[in-house]
């Protein structure tokens, strides 16, 4: 059962920080897929939004599907949604649908969980490196793990204090597939002979998700927080920004500031143009300090 | 001496077995009787001279695209200084401008990359965001975000019942792939067919589009090409890529654009054209049925294309 924490911010210290371009221009638009709705939620919290049509949307099996129509279940959708539901209103459906999404979540592992794909990727199928006895979620089912729905979910956990037995083999996971140099990509950190490159929005997503686990004081951690900050210096694009605020928000980096103003000056002049992900993700970004996945209000 | 003749017996009964097996998949797919094929090898040294070619090569073409709506699928899989990894963006922007000339009432240009949801910052590492803005006629949509539609599969060679497909790409009148010629270390090439996988969205299938590798990555190919029509083929082979592809083979410098109206025949020529056998290409066997492979059903619009074929590295592992 997950164990309830109070509101870690005050009220007051989030309506201050809720009047940037992005918060305006969020508070008008209509989600068209579950990540858009539950980051949309987080983003406007202060204003209690209606979580029946998040709870609406919750497949029979427990999850969520990012795109109801499709009613297909996506493990990175079911942990934001989660979160959402971390930081909405309490009412009692919510701790029932809150249950059904940890149960789907604890049922669902990448494909490499099952021993006799352990087997395929251990004996023949070896091109792509990494430990297959350590497994995440997949985005959908009868898939292997990768590290965007892994984190997300890890963050879910967090976000409820939930134990799990999954915890210990996702933060695994994630640490044996980072790339060489630090940072993660979708989830390959060395194939066919070659390290990969990471990537902004991947890595940031990890990087609070171990830290969310306490796994804040690694090397892996502290050097991808170095790696992203100088890898956005000079980044356009307010999708990689916002969650690399996000994710450096408790790091010692000199990049955070760089970043913050990067952000305000891309976003503020043009939130209208923003996807609604993308404007979420900056109106969390843009709070004083960071939204963080981790907390439950 | 029995044993030999159980062994001899075993394997004769798995290769039989095997042929029966790929038989049977290839007839999933129902023969056509198809006209000759319209194709064109174009010798492009330079993306300098990138937009004049393909204005020869679209006239050569004569794609029926006046007064319709255009998708151009060009292959965006993510940034490398270095690699040749992605559809070059002059080829995309002169594709763009030549279409309009030919008529076209709305082109767009999308694409759902496979290994990064950034797609802005995708588009302007690439250039390719420039170069559209330069243009100023394109819109570009993400194909992993657009609104999705149910489709019902063709052919039964994945457990894929159905795809849900973007909606940018099922109401587009005229669909054209645009690859980038590589080689690729799963698929062996990766052209107009493999391009396909880009269509898929990822904010339903997820990043990577790893659904497909689990039904099989040339099954999935076929399947698709089986399930959503390609018009036309843009290809571009100025500068490829061999060896470890489709992200790491180092460039190789091809010089040349393909043009086709049928996409087993552009990828079968892209192949001889990398010096590839075409009967090695897995996909490009099972899809037989979905155009025509064979050079004698092509009509060559432009140079002779032995002139401009090269032996490819082919990934090494």
């Amino acid at each position: 059962m997950p164990v309830l924490r109070p509101v870690s911010r005050t009220r007051e210290a989030i309506d201050n920080t809720m009047d940037t371009p992005a918060h305006t221009e969020l508070r008008t638009r209509t989600p068209r897929t579950i990540e858009e709705m539950a980051l949309q939620r987080l983003a406007l919290r202060k204003f209690a939004p209606n979580t029946g049509d998040l709870l609406g949307a919750q497949l029979p099996c427990g999850a969520w599907s990012n795109r109801p129509v499709t009613a297909i279940p996506n493990a990175y959708t079911t942990g934001l949604a989660l979160i959402a539901l971390a930081n909405s209103p309490w009412a009692p459906e919510v701790r029932s649908a809150v249950e059904r999404g940890f149960s789907w979540l604890e049922r669902t592992r990448g494909r490499e969980g099952h021993w006799l794909w352990q087997w395929k990727f251990r004996l023949f199928d070896r091109q792509v490196r990494f430990d297959p006895s350590k497994f995440g979620w997949p985005w959908v089912e009868n898939t292997l793990s990768w590290v965007a729905p892994t984190s997300i979910a890890l963050l879910a956990y967090r976000a409820w204090h939930r134990p799990s037995e999954r915890v210990p083999s996702a933060l695994a996971m994630l640490e044996d597939r980072a790339c060489s140099a630090g940072g993660w990509n979708a989830g390959n950190g060395h194939a066919f002979g070659v390290d990969l490159d990471p990537h902004p929005d991947f890595s940031a997503m990890a990087l609070c998700a171990l830290r969310a686990h306490g796994e804040g004081g690694s090397s892996l951690v502290e050097g991808t927080a170095q790696l992203l900050g100088r890898r956005l210096e000079e980044c356009g694009s307010a999708y990689s920004l916002a969650w690399g605020v996000l994710a450096l928000q408790r790091s010692s980096g000199r990049h955070l500031g760089t970043l913050v103003e990067s952000l305000h000056r891309i976003s503020d002049p043009n939130a209208a143009t923003l996807n609604t992900a993308t404007l979420a993700l900056t109106a969390l970004a843009l709070e004083s300090p960071a939204f963080d996945f981790g907390t439950r209000a | 001496m029995t044993n030999r003749r159980n062994a001899i017996g075993a394997l004769a009964l798995a290769g039989t077995g095997g042929w029966a097996v790929r038989q049977s998949l290839t007839r999933r797919i129902p023969a056509k009787p198809r006209p000759l094929s319209r194709v064109a090898a174009l010798r492009c040294e330079s993306y300098d001279k990138a937009i004049e070619v393909v204005w020869d090569g679209l006239k050569l073409l004569a794609p029926a695209v006046r007064g319709k709506s255009v998708l151009l699928k060009p292959n965006l899989v993510e940034y490398s200084s270095t690699a040749p990894i992605n559809t070059h963006p002059t080829v995309i922007a002169a594709a763009v401008e030549g279409l309009y000339r030919l008529g076209a009432a709305q082109v767009t240009v999308g694409e759902g990359p496979g290994h990064v949801r950034d797609t802005e910052l995708l588009l302007e590492e690439c250039g390719l965001g420039a170069a559209l803005r330069d243009v100023g006629k394109a819109t570009f949509v993400d194909l992993n975000n657009d609104e999705v539609h149910r489709v019902q599969t063709t052919t039964s060679l994945t457990a894929l019942s159905e795809l849900w497909l973007p909606k940018s790409l099922l109401t587009a009148d005229v669909v054209i792939s645009m690859p980038k010629i590589k080689t690729h270390h799963w698929a062996g090439v990766t052209l107009s067919l493999k391009n396909l996988f880009g269509v898929v969205p990822g904010s339903v299938y997820g990043w990577p589009k790893n659904v497909l590798h689990w039904q099989g990555i040339d099954n999935s190919i076929v399947e698709l090409a089986a399930t959503i029509p390609i018009h036309y083929v843009i290809t571009d082979g100025i500068v490829a890529m061999e060896g470890n592809g489709p992200l790491h083979g180092p460039a190789r410098n091809l010089g040349c654009l393909v043009f086709a109206d049928d996409p087993v025949a552009a990828d079968a020529l892209c192949c001889e054209l990398m010096g590839i056998a075409r009967e090695s290409i897995r996909h490009l066997v099972l899809g037989t049925r979905l155009g025509n492979p064979l050079p004698d059903d092509w009509l060559m619009c432009g140079e002779r294309y032995e002139a401009l074929r090269q032996r490819f590295l082919v990934c090494p592992h």
